[in-house]
């Protein structure tokens, strides 16, 4: 494995990027099996892990899919998160998101460790286990509502949407009364297509967190909100603004993800009846089917962008000052490398270094509570659903192929 | 014996090796890690190792 920072550049390999003819258009979409990353990026990592490709807006960038690489680009410092920068990576040809400005995944360096370590208190491994029996009790009020839809009820809809929203409510201290209110909120800012209608819907978002916060200030409550009111904005460390931000942000990633994680992790587990069967009858695997799953399914559709502020050498790579790279975890998380058998999914390897919570510095700070969210789920629904299947063993999945992460939109189960 | 060392500047606090070796590492109130014991068993070293292996800010030290 590499040390903390990668290898001086090697003036040999330093092949100004615009000069290169890029080897595919990205993203690609294209999959031959509804679990394996899209064909061109496996038929490339095999031949160039760290390859010039061109970006929506005509940009060249640098697509890096080894393990190493993706790790190195991640965790080396001389890469930027600015989404602002010019040489950064551009995936939709329109202009960078104002949704997106001063959070934490588009900040460095020191002002990205002030404000990341106020959250980190409060993801702490010992936080997310003293969760267990709250997320136990809402995956069974989701379990029983799966139950009351009947056999070929949609697991995305009564599961996958709901368990992880309701902990991140509970994490972040929003009253289950205003759930729907909430979840309604944050589609509609997810979920906005027009500038204006997102302008909005951050608005009331914003100000429904000033009123949780003010709240906070007149009352002690045993929650993420209440313990950042009272530790930061108390202190003057925090202003008002960035703390709502910090919340809103930290809910927002939360849920989706996890969501994601739920009903492909299902869908895959039934398509790999041997892997459910060994964890059924042996619960001790969960933990580590939970890293297994997430190494093997390819969620991550436009991979992580960063800029090199430095000359800095990837996997022997030179990437020039200036020059944008995206680094792509489903295929470093195929890396033959690093895990055997790559492409298979055997929920009794150990695929705890996988990166699709991403590494260094932004890795997912919540990574501990989601782990523990899927184990949960995944464990009481096998146990509540011994005879779980598919309600349509022969049709095929309905995916979201083209979207941020690759999901399943629908999955119709009978037991 | 493996002696294991941390660099609790370097930390930022993800708690990855807590999960991989919880009887060696622990975090604080702000998630920074700190050791339980400052040499592992030889029982706990392949975890300790993992726990190395998975910290995303390399900042932990195994030494035989």
């Amino acid at each position: 494995m590499s040390s903390h920072s990668a290898a001086a550049p090697d003036p040999e390999t330093a092949t100004p990027l615009h000069t290169l003819a890029p080897e595919l258009a990205f993203p690609q979409f294209e999959r031959s099996a509804p679990f394996d990353p899209p064909q061109a990026y496996t038929e490339l990592s095999g031949r160039c892990p760290v390859a010039p490709v061109s970006m929506a807006d005509g940009k060249p960038s640098w697509l890096i899919t080894s393990f190493e690489g993706v790790r190195t680009t991640l965790s080396d410092p001389h890469f930027s998160s600015d989404m602002s920068h010019p040489g950064f990576p551009n995936r939709t040809g329109k202009p960078v998101d104002d949704l997106l400005k001063d959070t934490l995944g588009a900040m460095d360096g020191e002002r990205h460790r002030y404000y990341r370590r106020m959250l980190t208190g409060e993801l702490t491994v010992r936080r997310a286990k003293a969760m267990r029996p709250v997320i136990t009790q809402i995956t069974d009020e989701a379990l029983d509502q799966l139950a009351a839809a009947g056999p070929g009820a949609d697991l995305v809809k009564h599961v996958a949407f709901v368990v992880p929203s309701r902990v991140a409510c509970h994490l972040v201290g929003i009253p289950l009364s205003d759930y729907e209110l909430f979840t309604g909120m944050a589609a509609t800012l997810m979920d906005s297509t027009s500038s204006d209608d997102q302008f909005a819907a951050l608005q009331n978002m914003v100000s429904y967190f000033d009123t949780l916060v003010t709240d906070r200030e007149h009352h002690d409550r045993d929650d993420l909100l209440g313990h950042m009111v009272r530790r930061y904005l108390a202190t003057g460390e925090l202003t008002r603004d960035m703390l709502i931000r910090l919340a809103w942000t930290t809910m927002a990633a939360g849920q989706e993800t996890t969501a994601h994680m739920i009903g492909l992790g299902v869908a895959a587990l039934l398509r790999h009846p041997d892997q459910l069967e060994l964890l059924r009858r042996e619960p001790h695997l969960l933990p580590g089917a939970v890293d297994e799953l997430m190494r093997y399914l390819p969620l991550i559709q436009f991979g992580i962008p960063r800029v090199a502020m430095d000359d800095v050498e990837v996997d022997g790579q030179t990437v020039t000052a200036g020059e944008g790279v995206v680094a792509l975890p489903p295929l470093a998380n195929r890396d033959p490398a690093v895990f055997e058998r790559p492409d298979e999914l055997d929920v009794r390897r150990n695929a705890r270094q996988h990166l699709t919570f991403g590494y260094g510095p932004h890795q997912c700070p919540a990574h501990a509570l989601a782990r523990l969210e899927l184990e949960v789920v995944y464990g009481r629904l096998l146990e509540r659903f011994p005879t779980l299947r598919l309600a349509d063993s022969d049709a095929d999945l309905k995916v979201q192929d083209k979207d941020i992460m690759y999901r399943v939109s629908e999955l119709a189960v009978t037991w | 014996m493996v002696k294991v060392n941390i660099d609790r500047d370097r930390c930022y606090g993800l708690g990855q090796c807590v999960l991989a070796a919880p009887d060696v590492f622990d975090q604080d109130d702000d998630g920074i890690v700190w050791l339980l014991v400052e040499e592992a068993r030889p029982e706990q070293h392949d975890e300790v190792r993992q726990a190395a292996l998975a910290c995303p800010r390399q900042a932990i030290g195994v030494a035989d």
